[in-house]
Parts: C-alpha cells; sequence; structure tokens
C-alpha cells in the first residue's frame, strides 16, 4: 500500500542520513588541525544535532501521518487553521535558527578581523592558473613591491624590465615570457624590501603561531582551502583579503614517503595537509595543487634561517 | 481591441474573437494562453531530457577516472563545458520555464475566471523570445571553441576575458559570448512575461474571486512574477556589462593588476582598470536568490493545491501560506551575499547576511509545518499528483535543512564550494521543483489533453525516482562533508583518491542513471495517454477550482462564453453541512452552511 511504502522510505531516509553521521567520530575531516577550526567544528555539530532532530520529526511525522491518514471511508475533519499555534511555531523557529547565527559569529570575526601583533606570521598567497605561490617577507619584515610588469623578470629590477621592454618593443619583438623566473612580479634588486623575501610552492608554518595568510589572485578568481585547517578564501585578483589562523599541535599519521621541500627533514614536520583550489578557474581547476607543512617551532627557525641565507646569495649572485 | 486585451461588454457576457483556424495562428504563433503554456512545457521537457543527457555524460566521466592505462571518458574541456550547459540549461530552460512559464500560463487564467491572459500577442512574444534564447543557448555546442566553461554562473575574469583559457582549449570562445546573449534574451521574455502575470491576476479576476479566495497556486504564480520582474533586470545588467567587458573593452568586472599567460605572457597588454570581480557577483547573486524562490514558489503553489484536493480538506493556514509565500520573495532580495560569503566582500556585511539569510528558515517552517497540517486529519487518497506532492514535501525539507549549515557564515569557510552545496540545491531547488511540476503534470493532464495518464505508471515513476533521487543526493552531502571540491574534472588528490570516493561517485552516477531510465516511464505515460488514455470528464479529481467546471480539454474560450461568479474559496472540502465532500468555488452561496468557517 502507498502509505506503508512511503512511510518505509521516509523512515530509511531519516535513519540512513542520520545514523551514519552520528556514528562518525567526528562530521568533519580529521585532523582538525587549527585553533579556529575547533569552533567551526562545534558549530557544525550543534547545528546538526538541531538540524537533524527537525529533520527527524519532520520526515517521521509525514510518514506517520499518511499512514494514519490513508483513505479508510473516514472523513475529513473541516480545519482551516490554526493561528496562534503558526504564530508560535514562527517565533521558535526564527529565535532558534538567528540564535544559532548569532552563536557562531564570533568564529567569523576572529578569522578574518583578528588584528596581527609582533608575533602573528604574514605570508602571501597568490593564486594563478594553475598552481600556488607563497611569499614570505624575509628578515626586514616587509614585503617587497609587487608589479605585473616583474613577472617572469629574473632581475627583479623594475627599470631594467621597462627599458627592456620599450627597446624590444622599438624592434618589433613578441616575446613568451617565462613567468617561473619571478612568479608574481617582486621588485627584489638589492636595496629594495623584496631582495630577502622568501618564495615557495608550498605552505610552511610552525606549529601554535598566528599566522594571517594575505590571498591574492593573479588571473582569475581561484580559492585557497586547506581541509584539515578548515581555511578557505577566494583568491580574487584586484583584492588582497586577510585571513588568521594557528595550526594546533594534533597527531597525525603521516604518508609513508614524504617529500618535503628544501631545508625540511621529515621528522621534523609536525602535521601536512593538502591544499586545493576552490574557485572554478579554467581547465585544470582539479589539479592545482600544493601542500601545508607544519613544522615545530625550532624546525621552522632553521628553514627560515635556510631560506634567507638562499635569498641572499642569489641576490649577490644576480648583483655579479 | 489593438491592445490584444479581451473586453468585457456586458454583465454575464465576455466579448471574445473568433478562434483561428489554420495550423500556423493556432498551434505556433498562437495567442492562447493555454497553447502558449503547452509550448513552454515541452519546451521544458525537452531541455530537461538535454540537460539530463549533459548530467549522465560528466558523472560517467566521474565515475571512470583516467589512470593506468584508462583514457578518460571527457577530453580536454568538456567536462567543465558540459556542466556548464547541464546548471544553465536546468536553471533556466527547465526550471524557469515550465513551472512559471508553462503551468501558469495554462492555468492560472482559468483559475482566476478570465478567458486569456490581460496580454495575449505579449504572451507569445516571451515564448518566442525564451525559444529565440534556447536557440543561442543550443547553438553555443556548435560554434568554434564550443560551449561555454565557466560555470552556470560565469564569474569573470574568468568569463570575461577569452585568453583566460589557453591557446587552442575549448570553452571560452563564442560560446561564451552566445551564454550571456542568450540570457539576457531570457531576461526579456521573463520580464515581458511577468507583467502579464501581475496584471492578469490583478486585473482579470472573475467576479467574487478576492485575492484571498484564489488558489494558492495562482497566489505562487503572482507572487514568483513579481520576484521575477525585480530580478531579472539586474541579471540582464550584469549580462550586458559582461558582454561590454568581452567585446568592447570595458572594465566594469576586471581591475588593473591582472597578469594572464596569454596576455601578458605572449607580449601583449592587460588594457582594463578600475573593474571588480565582485560587483559581478553581486549583480549575478542579486538575480541568482530570487531566481531559486523563482524556480520553486510554482512548485509550492502546486503542491499545496494538490494536497488539499487529495486531502479531501481546507488548506491548513490558507492565509499564513499566502504571506509565508510572501516573506519568502521579500527576504529573498535580501539574503544574496550569502552565496558570496567566502568571495573576498566585506566580512561585516557578510554578518548581515548570514543573520538574513536564517530568517527566510522561518516561513518555510511555516509552509511546511501547515502542508502536515492539511494532511493531518484528512482522507488520504494517493494518486500519482498526491505521492509526487507528498515527496515534494520529503525533499523541501531535506533539501532546506542543509541550507542552515551553508547560511551560517563560519560554517560555510568549510562548506563553500564543495559538493555540500551542490547536494543542497539540487535538492531544494532542483528535485524538489520538479517533483512540483511532475505532480502538475498528473493533476492537470486530463485536463489539458482530454485524457487521463495511466495511474500506475505514474505510481511506479514515483517510487523510482524518489528513491532514485535521494540515492543520489544523499551521499553527496557525505563527499562534501570529507571537503569534496566542486567542478573537479579528476582525481590528483590523495584526499579524494580514497575507495570511499571512488564508490560513492560510482553510486551517485548509478543512482543518476537509474532516476532518469525512471523518467522515460514518464514520458511513455505522457505520450501512450494522449492517443490511448481514458477519456477525462470535467472534474476526475472532484476538485474546487475554477478549472473543473469546464469540459477536458477547456474550449477556446475557457468558459464557453459565460464569465464564472466566485461564491466561495479554494480549498472548500469535506464542509460539515453540505451536500457532497466538496463545493467548488462557483458553487450557490448555500452550498457552505454559514457557521461552517470557525474563527481560529
Amino acid at each position: 500500500m502507498s502509505a506503508f511504502f512511503l512511510a518505509f522510505l521516509l523512515l530509511a531516509l531519516v535513519l540512513g542520513g542520520i545514523i551514519p553521521m552520528a556514528m562518525r567520530d567526528s562530521i568533519l575531516p580529521q585532523p582538525l588541525a587549527s585553533e579556529h577550526g575547533k569552533y567551526i567544528d562545534d558549530q557544525i555539530r550543534l547545528t546538526f544535532w538541531i538540524v537533524g532532530i527537525i529533520f527527524s520529526l519532520a520526515q517521521l511525522a509525514l510518514a506517520y501521518l499518511v499512514i494514519k491518514y490513508r483513505s479508510r471511508g473516514q472523513k475529513a475533519t473541516y480545519v482551516e487553521g490554526h493561528t496562534k499555534f503558526e504564530v508560535s511555531m514562527a517565533a521558535l523557529a526564527g529565535i532558534l535558527f538567528v540564535s544559532l547565527n548569532l552563536m557562531g559569529q564570533h568564529i567569523w570575526a576572529g578569522y578574518h578581523l583578528k588584528k596581527p601583533d609582533e608575533n602573528t606570521i604574514k605570508i602571501e598567497c597568490t593564486g594563478m592558473q594553475f598552481e600556488w605561490h607563497f611569499r614570505y617577507p624575509g628578515k626586514d619584515g616587509v614585503f617587497g613591491n609587487l608589479d605585473n610588469r616583474l613577472i617572469g623578470v629574473e632581475s627583479g629590477d623594475l627599470a631594467k624590465a621597462l627599458e627592456k621592454e620599450e627597446k624590444d618593443k622599438a624592434a618589433g619583438k613578441l616575446y613568451k615570457t617565462d613567468r617561473a623566473k619571478n612568479l608574481v612580479g617582486v621588485e627584489w634588486k638589492s636595496g629594495t624590501p623584496g631582495a630577502d623575501d622568501i618564495h615557495t610552492s608550498d605552505l610552511i608554518i610552525p606549529v601554535d603561531r598566528e599566522i594571517e595568510l594575505q590571498v591574492r589572485g593573479q588571473d582569475v578568481i581561484h580559492s585557497v582551502f586547506v581541509r584539515e585547517l578548515r581555511v578557505k578564501q577566494d583568491a580574487v585578483p584586484g583584492l588582497r583579503v586577510n585571513v588568521h589562523f594557528k595550526a594546533i599541535n594534533v597527531p597525525q599519521k603521516l604518508p609513508e614517503k614524504l617529500s618535503p621541500p628544501q631545508h625540511i627533514d621529515a621528522q621534523d614536520v609536525v602535521n601536512y595537509f593538502e591544499l586545493a583550489c576552490a574557485e572554478l578557474c579554467g581547465s585544470n581547476h582539479y589539479a592545482m595543487k600544493s601542500h601545508v607543512w607544519v613544522l615545530k617551532q625550532d624546525a621552522y627557525d632553521r628553514w627560515l634561517k635556510a631560506m634567507n641565507d638562499d635569498v641572499v646569495k642569489a641576490a649577490e649572485d644576480r648583483d655579479k | 481591441m489593438s491592445s490584444g486585451a479581451v473586453g468585457v461588454d456586458e454583465e454575464h457576457e465576455v466579448h471574445v474573437h473568433t478562434p483561428p483556424t489554420s495550423f500556423i495562428w493556432k498551434y505556433v504563433f498562437s495567442t492562447d494562453h493555454k497553447v502558449i503554456g503547452i509550448q513552454y512545457y515541452t519546451l521544458g521537457l525537452i531541455s530537461m531530457f538535454v540537460g539530463v543527457t549533459l548530467s549522465l555524460l560528466f558523472r560517467w566521466h566521474l565515475s571512470h577516472p583516467a589512470g593506468e592505462g584508462v583514457k578518460p571518458f571527457l577530453e580536454g574541456n568538456q567536462y567543465l563545458q558540459y556542466l556548464t550547459m547541464h546548471g544553465t540549461i536546468l536553471v533556466f530552460m527547465v526550471l524557469t520555464t515550465a513551472p512559471l512559464g508553462g503551468f501558469g500560463n495554462y492555468v492560472l487564467p482559468i483559475q482566476i475566471g478570465a478567458v486569456d491572459m490581460a496580454f495575449p500577442r505579449l504572451n507569445m512574444l516571451s515564448f518566442w523570445i525564451t525559444f529565440a534564447s534556447w536557440v543561442t543557448l543550443m547553438a553555443a555546442f556548435f560554434v568554434p571553441g564550443g560551449a561555454p566553461s565557466a560555470g552556470w554562473t560565469g564569474y569573470p575574469p574568468l568569463s570575461a576575458v577569452p585568453e583566460a583559457v589557453p591557446e587552442g582549449a575549448t570553452g571560452m570562445n563564442w560560446g561564451q559570448s552566445l551564454w550571456v546573449l542568450s540570457i539576457a534574451l531570457f531576461c526579456i521574455a521573463s520580464l515581458v512575461g511577468a507583467i502579464n502575470f501581475i496584471v492578469t491576476t490583478l486585473d482579470l479576476r472573475a467576479r467574487g474571486m478576492t485575492l484571498m479566495r484564489m488558489p494558492l497556486s495562482v497566489w505562487a504564480w503572482f507572487l514568483t512574477a513579481i520576484i521575477a520582474l525585480l530580478s531579472f533586470a539586474v541579471l540582464m545588467i550584469g549580462g550586458l556589462l559582461l558582454l561590454l567587458d568581452r567585446h568592447l573593452g570595458t572594465s566594469f568586472f576586471l581591475p588593473n593588476d591582472v597578469w594572464m599567460a596569454g596576455i601578458q605572457g605572449v607580449g601583449k597588454e592587460w588594457s582594463h582598470k578600475g573593474g571588480s570581480p565582485i560587483l559581478y557577483q553581486h549583480l549575478f547573486w542579486f538575480f541568482g536568490h530570487p531566481e531559486v524562490y523563482i524556480a520553486i514558489l510554482p512548485s509550492m503553489g502546486i503542491v499545496s493545491h494538490i494536497i488539499a484536493n487529495f486531502a479531501r480538506k481546507p488548506i491548513f493556514g490558507y492565509k499564513a501560506m499566502v504571506y509565508a509565500m510572501a516573506a519568502i520573495g521579500f527576504l529573498g532580495f535580501i539574503v544574496w551575499g550569502h552565496h558570496m560569503f567566502q568571495s573576498g566582500m566585506s566580512p561585516y556585511l557578510a554578518i548581515a547576511f548570514s543573520v538574513l539569510t536564517m530568517t527566510i528558515g522561518v516561513p518555510s517552517a511555516i509552509k511546511t509545518f501547515n502542508w502536515l497540517g492539511t494532511i493531518w486529519k484528512g482522507d488520504l487518497k494517493f494518486t500519482a499528483a498526491m505521492l509526487f506532492s507528498l515527496g515534494f514535501v520529503s525533499l523541501f525539507v531535506s533539501g532546506g535543512i542543509s541550507g542552515i549549515f551553508l547560511g551560517q557564515s563560519a560554517p560555510d569557510i568549510y562548506f563553500h564550494d564543495t559538493y555540500f552545496v551542490v547536494a543542497h540545491f539540487h535538492l531544494i531547488m532542483g528535485v524538489a521543483s520538479l517533483f512540483g511540476i511532475v505532480a502538475g503534470t498528473y493533476y492537470w493532464f486530463p485536463k489539458m489533453m482530454g485524457r487521463c495518464m495511466n495511474e500506475t505508471l505514474g505510481k511506479l515513476h514515483f517510487w523510482g525516482t524518489f528513491i532514485g533521487v535521494y540515492m543520489i543526493f544523499m551521499p553527496m552531502h557525505f563527499i562534501g562533508l570529507s571537503g569534496h571540491p566542486r567542478r573537479y574534472s579528476g582525481f590528483e588528490f590523495d584526499f579524494l583518491n580514497t575507495p570511499e570516493m571512488h564508490i560513492s561517485h560510482t553510486l551517485i552516477t548509478h543512482a543518476a542513471i537509474f532516476t532518469a531510465a525512471m523518467q522515460i516511464i514518464f514520458v511513455g505515460n505522457m505520450l501512450w495517454s494522449l492517443v490511448a488514455g481514458k477519456k477525462a470528464t470535467e472534474n476526475p479529481w472532484e476538485g474546487t477550482s475554477l478549472e473543473w467546471t469546464m469540459a477536458s480539454p477547456p474550449p477556446w474560450d475557457n468558459f464557453g462564453g459565460k464569465e464564472p461568479v466566485v461564491h466561495h474559496g479554494a480549498y472548500e472540502y469535506s464542509v460539515p453541512g453540505a451536500a457532497k465532500d466538496y463545493v467548488m468555488q462557483t458553487d450557490p452561496p448555500e452550498a457552505v452552511p454559514a457557521n461552517a468557517h470557525q474563527p481560529h
């Protein structure tokens, strides 16, 4: 009979939807690896319980009603409504949903509006087709200037680059830029703030330190997404958007074969996560892969020093 | 009369023009709202077929990923192209045509007692512009570069700059421009249609048909038309500006500092300055959010109407249902930023949008509660139309509930652009809406075609589809919870290359194939019934509204030259003291005893 079969399906829906969720250790991927992520998970868990109950009650009520009132020769009761009940249900729903929402807003505020202090590590994240690029401000703590005309220009010298461009234009030369020589167009000639900037294709951070990730896009809109850190931010051309997070020390079963970037030993790696693109950016959107390496503080310091030394040497080589 | 409107001469007679006789004026360039309704519906049905086929193709690709010695099923940008067209076709050519243009056109004038729409020639124009829009969209498949590949949302700079796609790759050439042009045409058609619906509802109601006696389906179409009128204009502007950025070098959406391998990388200049990609998102979603209500509201109205009919009970809380639909419509205009939480817009703005988004849960909850209240203490008949309507209620709850996660800005940090969102909008907008359309088909087919559809096949269609859609979209919530991003055509990441993910994808794909196959039963049933279905009587469902007072199919001028006079509301079922378990709206006043209406 239709009524019983429909009720059965609705019951199966409730059980099939809720039980697998309730049985999981965590609704979201583990390990949860950031401080604000704890609050996000709590908020999601709370939402799950509230809506899970509402969902179950509604579907089961439907199931119950279709069985109880299936046509068996009874006469329907002429009921047009019940305004008081309606109003109280509406008020209840409103208070519940809005309260739930307001409870979670502190997470959002911290994520976007937190002011960095002297301990915050600022890292620039650039999304481009189809890779990620990270830049650290180096010993001087200041990011070098960016100029798109310096993309692919190995000298990092703007005046030189413009001169060469004029010459090439006059000679009617149309050339292809090897972007890789200066991926985001930093002015890094000696004496500029950019000379000591550190460049990586992976995101390397110490554990238990506030990070301010300054997210930007170079060509189209991308979005930096790290599941375990519960971090996501659109990388928009023309904008620079800051998000704040802190990686916490959590146990993680690391992959057997770890290939950390240079100057990092596998044993120094506390956590390792994949970093994905979360905004359609073209044909290789699905393959725009990078990684996050969370290191112990001393290992991070060693890495930073080694990278600094590399950068200084590279600058000296350029000057020669 | 030169305006095309129908004139009212005397008290009971309605002056009409003589019906056309030639095939082309009767069935092609017809001004008859009934023919136009069927034309819209047919366009929607064909588009449904195209859109679903596209989805099966890219779903097959996902469950047969490239690997050792295994070539990918779809090449190059095909995955993104099919995905883009799937979304565009389904949102515009199915969910905005069939519920409003299809059923609204056919049924609304009849349900209010009118002979036709207020502007029949404009009505015909709306359909043919919609058809032109459809042809333009389909043409995108056949132009150099093929169909667009920037998603149904088409965000710039990706959609605005042809060089954003590597040379030789498909998806960003003429196809993208045709996409924008098609949408612009669709906007014009919708605006014209919306005006027609609004004027018709306000001006052409028969005597006694007060606003509060109108069926909820009429309210739904009326409110939807208002939403359409206010939102489609903004989409048209957004599309126009995008077209200008693409072809005339303007910079509405394109900022200064962009570097593309296909432009500066080959020595060309970036010629744009001062624009904002986020501006496009604001314009798009200012339309885009009301659009989802344009898609669902008609189905809500149809489902309310059908549930009352087959529960043999008045709709529970008629006035609340009207106010709830109006509230959903109004609130729908002030929440668009919840599509943009992670976009880089001001975090303060995000907080405002987030709190406002929660309020939409209130009228939605009222409506759900009232559908349950209508079934409660009813006398339920499980026809195919009723089953799909009940299915709608279940799907509306399921789809709505995932919205509570997404409307909160911090949880959305995680959920944005994952399959969790895909599961949400498919359940609430795609499937629930479609259940309303299908319910309406089973309900009004006898009236429209003069023949009944096969009820057994209808029930089979319901069971298969109801199970099928849940099998498709419930697992999507889980893969979304695992962080599976949207619009991914491959599995490069370790977290995606797990047995669970591949099994989920395979399950979803097989469920999709099964569900699509079930629709063959539906279409087969329709086609068969058109020629061999049992002849339909005037009122096979013992309904109360005006469409059940006339022959099936209705005569050309609906009411046979006599304007109906309405004495009752639309849901007088099982009235205590009444002769039958339903009182038609045109029955004499005494049919409902004076004391039947209790205060509540």
